[in-house]
């Protein structure tokens, strides 16, 4: 479990997109056993009725987190934070601003620009953001309730690709580190939990599976096991030295 | 363990986790042959591994301990050894420390530099090849305080391209306005971590207030200082548990303040005039465990040793753990030119002069660095 | 025989009663839906709907939740 904001969260988050159908999307919720899943905002088509995402997730005691995709910059997203705000009466607001189409990278100067105004106005801000410490160091500066680092690419599966990063910003952080984006499978989700991440985000992985429910299931477990590595803290793997010369020297005067 | 992960911030001050801190528990903890084996493994070592590697049953695997601090001091330095040099400006004090020859009971000549005395004091300093000064000054925060600093500091700035201060724990403002003057680093040594000996050895004056002294590097951090010095002296009381609280302290200030670089001194109580024995001795092989696991514990810090130790001794850490050393010293006021023969501080070992260690450094495969940065990358103009 | 203005809701022109309020916009529109609305670039909070009527030329943005990761 983790915490944020004073909520005491499962670490594993849901993205809402890419089922095949909301029946599918609830399934998936369920057997995942998160407490929280994303949704994102939409223009409706005046006079066409739309799907209800919210009302079953929000009966099952789902908390939903809005995000603030489409938004192309600051301005855009602090708007569409506001707009969320108002619909679901939470402060709560995934961050993300990635106007690049092809990678979906997020952008780093607008997220931060987003992420200090949005603080200012009193949000609970989760920025999904690069796996760059330095702007993990400045978003959790701006009082950002946690900071979301991309594994690698959105709906890329390819999991931790920036490893060596994510360790870096997992030991500097005082929020929680949410590794997001890109997980593929649940042993991506354990290795996440395990290098000390406080949770994961799944969305693509989960959705697009040929058995969502089954793979929901396997991230619950993945995010269990990687917990239970973390607190056993088992031996890492060691590497034999040689013995040098000025080691030597050293050793005999110590004798 | 709790299964919740924790995500609140920092206390304010280290006082408050200090406070917090079961003491006796620290110092109850043992650990196993496979705790120490994990630790020696590790990456990113826990504090919990600190504490194994400190841990008597650790000095068996003190072969690989070396090894290893070996492999990560190269790994993050090279070769690269910074030289600097302390330069007194006073030893006028209010404090009564039992451990220090400069402690106000003590009846010794005292003297503080003048602007004329300093620069002459400076430019003699200069010519043994220094370019990093430590300016050290006993406690008197009338006669030597901020205006004493702000006025002497400024005649430094244009002949030394880093200038660090070792003197009494001064305010979040004070340290901000020493920033502005050309103050690169501040060093704070907590002495120990343990109240009930720090009482005992602090007696009379300012240097009492443990929780002033405690908090000091948490204002220094808030400064935007660039470096903080944090060091124990070795022997006043249960080093293996003052070096885990040491450890604690570094940890703390680093996630509070990412931006700062640190360095950790590990002195061992020498003897200086009317001074103390210690019921705590460290013998070199404990001393050079403590090293080796502050360099796992925290591989891109500095370490350093003073000339209290010996000249064998410091030749043989250098090209393993030891990043930065004072050369040449002279911890007196008026010890390198204006007056040479009065009372130090505490007496020197290594008493070989700045070139001489260089030249060692040279033999010994290393790179003496005199200066750690341009001036042309526009600070201190 | 009742007057109308014109409107733009989500970009699309409309013709709407003159004197509508919101809520009753997001009535005739968006029946039975979760959702957020924007007035000229302003976040209209649910509890001023009744209250604010349109006007001539007046944008409204209307948003509701979808699924998203």
């Amino acid at each position: 479990m983790f915490k944020i904001a004073d909520t005491t969260l499962p670490p594993l988050l849901l993205g809402s997109g890419k089922f095949a159908n909301p029946q599918l999307m609830l399934e998936a919720v369920r057997a995942s056993g998160t407490g929280l899943v994303t949704v994102a905002l939409k223009r409706i088509k005046p006079g066409q009725p739309s799907l209800d995402l919210v009302t079953p997730l929000q009966q099952a005691g789902i908390r939903l987190l809005p995000n603030t995709s489409g938004a192309a910059n600051a301005k855009e997203a602090v708007f569409a934070a506001e707009l969320a705000r108002e619909l679901l009466q939470t402060p709560w607001v995934k961050l993300e601003i990635h106007p690049d189409a092809r990678y979906l990278m997020p952008d780093p100067e607008q997220t931060l620009i987003a992420a200090r105004q949005l603080v200012k106005l009193g949000f609970v801000v989760l920025p999904y953001c690069g796996a760059d410490p330095m702007l993990c160091l400045r978003l959790q500066e701006a009082g950002c309730a946690a900071v979301m680092p991309l594994g690698s690419a959105i709906g890329s599966n390819q999991g931790l690709q920036n490893r060596a990063m994510l360790e870096i910003i997992i030991e500097q952080a005082q929020v929680p580190v949410i590794v997001d984006a890109g997980l593929g499978q649940p042993s991506h989700a354990c290795a996440a939990l395990e290098m000390g991440a406080a949770a994961v985000l799944v969305n693509t992985a989960i959705a697009t599976a040929a058995d969502p429910v089954q793979a929901a299931n396997g991230f619950r477990l993945a995010v269990e096991a990687g917990m239970a590595a973390r607190s056993a803290r088992c031996a890492p793997p060691s590497v034999l030295a040689n013995a040098s010369s000025p080691v030597e020297s050293l050793l005999a005067f110590l004798s | 363990m709790s299964g919740v992960v924790s995500s609140q911030a920092l206390p304010g001050h280290f006082s408050e986790v200090l406070a917090q801190t079961d003491l006796v528990a620290l110092q109850l903890a043992t650990f196993d042959q496979a705790a120490v084996e994990r630790a020696l493994a590790g990456q990113k070592l826990s504090f919990a591994d600190f504490q194994a590697l400190v841990s008597p049953l650790a000095l068996s695997k003190l072969p690989q301990l070396i090894e290893k601090a070996s492999t990560l001091t190269t790994q993050y330095f090279g070769a690269a050894r910074q030289l600097f040099a302390p330069l007194y400006l006073s030893n006028l004090c209010a404090n009564e420390c039992t451990y220090c020859g400069f402690s106000m009971s003590q009846t010794v000549k005292r003297r503080v530099l003048s602007a004329a005395e300093l620069l002459e004091e400076a430019t003699a300093v200069k010519a043994l090849g220094h370019d990093q000064l430590l300016l050290v000054t006993g406690e008197h925060e009338r006669k030597v305080g901020m205006a004493y600093f702000k006025q002497q500091i400024p005649l430094l700035k244009p002949l030394f391209s880093r200038l660090m201060l070792e003197v009494q724990p001064l305010t979040t403002d004070d340290y901000l306005e020493l920033k502005q003057a050309g103050i690169d680093t501040v060093l704070v040594y907590q002495e120990t971590y343990q109240s009930q000996a720090y009482a005992r050895y602090h007696l009379k004056g300012n240097k009492k207030d443990m929780i002033w002294r405690l908090d000091c590097p948490d204002r220094i951090g808030r400064a935007g200082v660039d470096k903080i010095g944090l060091g124990i002296l070795l022997g006043l009381a249960d080093w293996r548990l003052d070096a885990v609280l040491l450890a604690m302290h570094l940890r703390y200030l680093q996630l509070k303040f990412p931006y700062c670089q640190f360095s950790i001194a590990l002195p061992r109580l020498r003897p200086c005039r009317g001074g103390i024995e210690s019921n705590y001795p460290v013998s070199d092989r404990e001393l050079v465990q403590l090293y080796c696991a502050f360099r796992l514990f925290a591989p891109d810090i500095d370490l350093t040793l003073s000339t209290r130790e010996s000249s064998t001794l410091r030749d043989l850490l250098l090209p393993l753990m030891i990043t930065s050393l004072s050369a040449g010293s002279k911890t007196q006021p008026g010890g390198y030119q204006v007056a040479p023969e009065s009372l130090q501080q505490f007496s020197i070992d290594d008493d070989r002069s700045a070139a001489q260690v260089a030249a060692r450094l040279t033999a010994l495969g290393l790179q003496p660095v005199w200066t750690n940065w341009h001036p042309a990358f526009g600070r201190g103009n | 025989m009742s007057e109308h203005i014109e409107i733009y809701l989500n970009g699309d022109r409309l013709q709407v009663s003159k004197g509508m309020d919101l809520l009753q916009l997001q009535q005739q529109y968006a029946a039975g839906q979760q959702v957020a609305i924007a007035l000229n670039s302003a976040v209209m909070p649910r509890r001023c709907w009744p209250e604010q009527r349109l006007q001539m030329q007046d944008q409204v943005l209307m948003f509701n939740l979808v699924a998203g990761g």
